[in-house]
């Protein structure tokens, strides 16, 4: 069975045809339940099907609060599921608490290095090591500064790994994302040549295991 | 720029949408079957998750730093 998402027992989640076609089934636990789907076999680790799951979670998230399941998690039948609901099931419901009516969303930021151009003329594994060792010193900074701004309007933030610049899941009321985004377009703003994104909201990925939320109301 | 009408932003958005749905969520002990055009190559009793190649390269960057 294909595993979708952790919702609360009492939930009632809407009909719904999964990637395998069929119905979604809710299996219920004492205080949290399994949202699954009977899948003939494990489907394609594929985009689009990546983008269904998402667009299934997603529209369960709208009906109730849920911990969306890594993308594709298999378990053998209901047996399995009852197992894991009976072992995870308090904590899991601690966390859909904790998580009520909030969302995920993602922002990206990225600028100008300036030691690349001052060290262009110096080859050689020196110069490497100290462009390096400033890039690595900037993006904390930026990172530490636009973290700083985030939790103005988030609840939590965490640092997502970035091959270029900062990223940042921002952990929020959906009505925060205009919040945010104002927030970035400041950030842009005191530099024409710095770049960001805002994505989401999403049903939050990036926080189905973290133990602490501010209780404090941003939005 | 504003942030909400940065180029091409829709495409990143898309990115880190997928990231976000194969490298977070909630992780159950389960299986996986790999298989291309519909022939399964190898079936994996699960411990073992899929995720974004960064965090891998991630992972074994950490590994060879602390075997140095």
């Amino acid at each position: 069975m294909l595993l979708y998402a952790v919702v609360p027992a009492e939930a009632t989640t809407p009909a719904s045809a999964g990637v395998c076609g069929r119905e979604l089934e809710t299996v219920r636990g004492s205080e949290a339940a399994l949202v699954a789907e009977e899948c003939q076999r494990a489907p394609e680790a594929s985009r689009p099907m990546a983008l269904r799951y998402y667009e299934i979670v997603d529209h369960l998230s709208r009906s109730a609060t849920a911990l969306p399941v890594r993308f594709p998690t298999v378990v053998g039948d209901r047996d399995e599921i009852v197992q894991e609901l009976a072992r995870r099931a308090p904590q899991w419901r601690r966390r859909l608490d904790e998580l009520d009516g909030l969302a995920e969303l993602v922002l990206r930021a990225s600028w100008p290095d300036p030691t690349a151009a001052a060290d262009a003329g110096q080859p050689g594994g020196s110069a490497y090591l100290r462009r390096r060792a400033a890039q690595v010193h900037a993006t904390e900074q930026v990172a530490d500064a636009l973290e700083q701004r985030a939790r103005q309007v988030c609840r939590d933030v965490r640092r997502l790994p970035a091959i270029e610049g900062v990223r940042l899941a921002c952990l929020a009321p959906r009505t925060a994302a205009s919040g945010l985004r104002r927030l970035l377009d400041e950030w842009q703003q005191e530099d024409a040549a710095r770049q960001a994104t805002l994505a989401g909201p999403w049903p939050p990925f990036s926080f189905v295991d973290q133990q602490e939320v501010a209780s404090h109301d941003h939005a | 720029m504003s942030v909400s009408t940065t180029t091409a932003s829709s495409d990143v958005a898309l990115i880190d949408l997928l990231d976000r749905v194969i490298g977070g969520g909630v992780v159950v002990s389960g299986d996986i079957v790999i298989g291309i055009a519909d022939v399964d190559l190898i079936y994996l009793g699960l411990r073992l998750v899929l995720a974004p190649a960064h965090e891998v390269e991630d992972s074994v960057g950490l590994t060879r730093r602390r075997s140095t």
